[in-house]
């Protein structure tokens, strides 16, 4: 009896600690699989990838993170301090703006830059028409790598910006107003704005890092030397799932390396800011050539990071139009928007249930097991398909022992697996954007329902749901486009003869025709920007909405 | 007894922590209004949690009406005790209306029951004229009225007032002390209340006890 009151307390054998309880496995499987092939014999290039290769795709990986980890740091806690602290000309446009970049893949934007770049490109054509200048060094002598770290750090720098625009938001005016009348601007930011912002900007570094160590298509494109292009490598180039398993393997370790490294950075924080709603952080107006040198800097990253790349695709799209619709473009769209679809409705409602129980039935498991839910989105896509079709192929010869009648490789060669392996992979996103909704909210609403003779099911859906919407449909969204834009999975595991929109773009640019990218690229744009801009607005209407109130 | 409160000890989780309450005993009987006050901090409002059941004692006994709700052996969720709790910011769910809010306990109750205890209540209230309103549309102290007339809507064997007047103005607190005097009269409730200021304590109920260092 003593028992099964405190399980019941718990939340043992309910259906939403059931929820946590299955999200975790899911996450799990694929990692014993992959797991399990540390004890399998290695492959037979394994030898030679470990004497002759390893090294290259250590240094060539470290080199090209921290490059672009750095890059967007920089260009991402800049704009936050110019557009949180600094009123100018276009401020409200570049507060929106500037979040658009998260719309454009990398890889996108490496295959547009390098029409904007190229020896047939805008750029060298007006300067060779008009100043007789040949750039044509800029695309030849310039390293590889730095081209890559420019893609990462243009594209990816939304992540810092959006953390520390968030932090510095909510601050309160007495800080940064003692600051200033204590020693200027110039103290202002490296004596308190900096080391206050550090946490925030390091978590999107972080974020920075771990894209980075997932992509494919830039390095693929720059033909660099990474782990990810590796792992390729040798599952499609040699045929050796053992090496690729070795390599995807010792990539985890390194992402680990990165999560231990984000653990000790929110350690070692000895202070916790209090920030108080009285009166926030008020803006200093900009006029001359500073408020000139700001809309500069933000007009730049803008450029750089959306608006050039969009250009370039609608240049390619005016060239390339009258060809580009066809029935595999049709069948990509409605494929890509179908399974996004249903990844980010099986996040939201496995992310709503875990949170729900880590809320209302706290034990000494939940916390790691909702800590281990979350690690999908740190492991990279290539790793994580391996650890998933190992997974599956295995169950799918259960599968066929038990049930006879079922077709061969039922849930291998099922989009299924992609559903799934996105599913893990963008878990964490939705699991943050359900646990600030309720956060906002508290307990209150929730006990005050309990009291009243309602259940914790009942109360979810007359009390909780209808509270914690804006935050569900904002994670929704923010999951989907994520997907949209995902191109490793999608190109390991998407069924035969079937198309994403991003493994689409990442054919045509494979086969040189990147005019034909043009399409499938601005798809993948339209649908990223008009989500995350709609996110943003709601956001900001709730703000208002919260306010108001 | 109507409610038993015997040996109960509670801390909140982590290594080292302190016991809020440490053997603490209590007992009211039914139809008794009783004040609880303390210093900040000294578990006035965990006392309230652990009745109504939303925090769970390391060790110790509650017993509600006869029916023991809390023991080592029990653990009767807080939706089934049966108690009504206002709280501190009251949490009246912001996206229903004051009938809506009020009505929200009554599902039990037929459609017509539960429509004639809705305007009982309103009218108990004096909130007729608002009910249509949402929580963000009126003041403070007709938030409070809402919040006790939904604890008091679906008939709770016993009322859990935690600091319910803690965020009026101290001009509104005179009438409103008046009001839930009336109410619970009226009502005749079996009421737990809770607060740092004596005045609301002795405006209310008919004795008060201490919880903490006396």
């Amino acid at each position: 009896m003593e028992i099964r009151a405190a399980l019941l307390r718990r939340g043992f054998g309910n259906g939403w600690t059931a929820i946590r309880a299955f999200s975790f496995l899911c996450v799990l499987l694929p990692f014993l699989a992959l797991a399990s092939g540390l004890f399998s014999p290695p492959g037979e290039h394994w030898p030679y990838v470990r004497d002759h290769l390893l090294w290259a795709y250590c240094t060539e990986t470290l080199v090209v993170t921290l490059g672009a980890s750095a890059f967007a740091g920089a260009l991402g806690v800049s704009l936050a301090w110019s557009v949180s602290l600094y009123d100018f000309r276009g401020r409200r446009f570049f507060d929106l703006a500037l979040v658009l970049p998260l719309a454009i893949p990398p890889y996108i934007a490496a295959y547009a830059y390098e029409g904007l770049l190229g020896y047939t490109g805008v750029i060298q054509v007006f300067f060779r028409d008009h100043f007789d200048i040949s750039l044509a060094r800029l695309t030849t002598e310039i390293p590889a790598q730095a081209w890559a770290i420019w893609i990462f750090g243009v594209t990816l720098f939304p992540y810092v910006y959006l953390l520390s625009r968030a932090f510095l938001r909510h601050q309160s005016a007495a800080i940064f107003e003692n600051a200033l009348l204590l020693g200027g601007r110039a103290r202002l930011f490296w004596r308190v704005g900096l080391p206050l912002l550090w946490p925030s900007a390091t978590a999107g570094v972080i974020l920075v890092c771990l894209e980075v160590l997932n992509d494919f298509g830039v390095s693929s494109h720059y033909g660099l030397t990474t782990f990810t292009t590796a792992i390729f490598a040798a599952w499609f180039g040699m045929g050796d799932a053992d090496t690729a398993i070795r390599l995807a393997l010792i990539l985890l370790a390194l992402v680990f390396f990165v999560l231990l490294v984000r653990k000790a950075l929110h350690n070692a924080r000895r202070y916790h800011v209090v920030s108080s709603q009285e009166k926030w952080l008020s803006l200093h107006r900009l006029r001359g050539f500073p408020q000139a040198g700001v809309l500069l800097f933000c007009g730049l990253v803008f450029l750089a990071g959306f608006l050039a790349p969009l250009l370039q695709m609608l240049h390619w799209l005016r060239l390339s139009w009258r060809g580009a619709f066809t029935a595999d473009l049709g069948y990509a769209l409605l494929y890509t928007l179908g399974v996004s679809g249903a990844a980010a409705l099986c996040v939201m409602i496995a992310a709503t249930g875990t949170v729900n129980a880590n809320r209302l039935f706290k034990n000494r498991l939940s916390a790691p097991l909702s800590q281990g839910a979350t690690l999908g989105y740190a492991i990279p896509s290539a790793v994580l398909a391996i650890g998933a079709i190992s997974f599956f192929t295995g169950a799918d010869r259960w599968l066929a022992s038990c049930f006879p009648f079922l077709p061969e490789r039922f849930l291998s060669m099922s989009s299924f697996l992609l559903v799934f392996a996105y599913g893990i992979r963008f878990f964490s996103i939705g699991y943050q954007s359900v646990e600030a909704g309720f956060a906002k909210i508290g307990n209150v609403y929730t006990e005050a329902s309990r009291t009243l003779g309602r259940g914790v099911s009942a109360t979810f859906f007359r009390v909780d749901l209808p509270m914690i919407r804006h935050a569900l449909l904002g994670g929704s969204a923010l999951v989907f486009i994520d997907i949209l834009k995902e191109l490793p999975l999608g190109l390991l595991l998407r069924p035969f003869n079937t198309e994403t929109l991003g493994t689409l773009v990442y054919h045509f640019a494979n086969n040189e025709a990147l005019e034909e990218t043009a399409l499938p690229s601005l798809c993948i744009v339209f649908f990223g920007a008009a989500f995350l801009l709609l996110t943003k607005l709601g956001e900001k209407g709730e703000e208002k909405r919260v306010s108001g109130n | 007894m109507f409610l038993e409160i015997d040996n109960l000890y509670f801390s909140y989780p982590g290594k080292h922590r302190p016991w809020i309450l440490e053997g603490y005993r209590f007992g009211m009987e039914a139809g008794e209004k009783v004040g609880i006050s303390g210093p900040s901090g000294q578990g006035k409002s965990t006392l309230l949690r652990l009745i109504a059941g939303l925090e769970r004692p390391q060790k110790g006994q509650i017993v509600i009406d006869g029916e023991i709700v809390t023991s080592a052996e029990h653990d009767v969720t807080p939706e089934a005790r049966q108690v009504g709790m206002v709280f501190q910011d009251y949490g009246l769910f912001p996206h229903m209306t004051v009938a809506q809010n009020i009505a929200y306990g009554l599902w039990r109750l037929d459609k017509k029951a539960r429509r004639e205890r809705l305007e009982t209540m309103l009218e108990l209230t004096r909130m007729q004229a608002f009910s249509t309103r949402y929580p963000y549309e009126i003041s403070g102290g007709q938030q409070q009225r809402v919040a006790l007339a939904r604890a008091l809507a679906p008939n709770p064997k016993l009322l859990l007032l935690d600091e319910p007047l803690s965020n009026l103005d101290a001009s509104l607190k005179v009438e409103i002390r008046r009001e839930m005097r009336e109410l619970m009269e009226q009502s005749q409730v079996t009421c737990l209340f809770v607060s740092h200021d004596l005045d609301d304590l002795h405006a209310v109920c008919e004795r008060v006890v201490r919880v903490g260092a006396a």
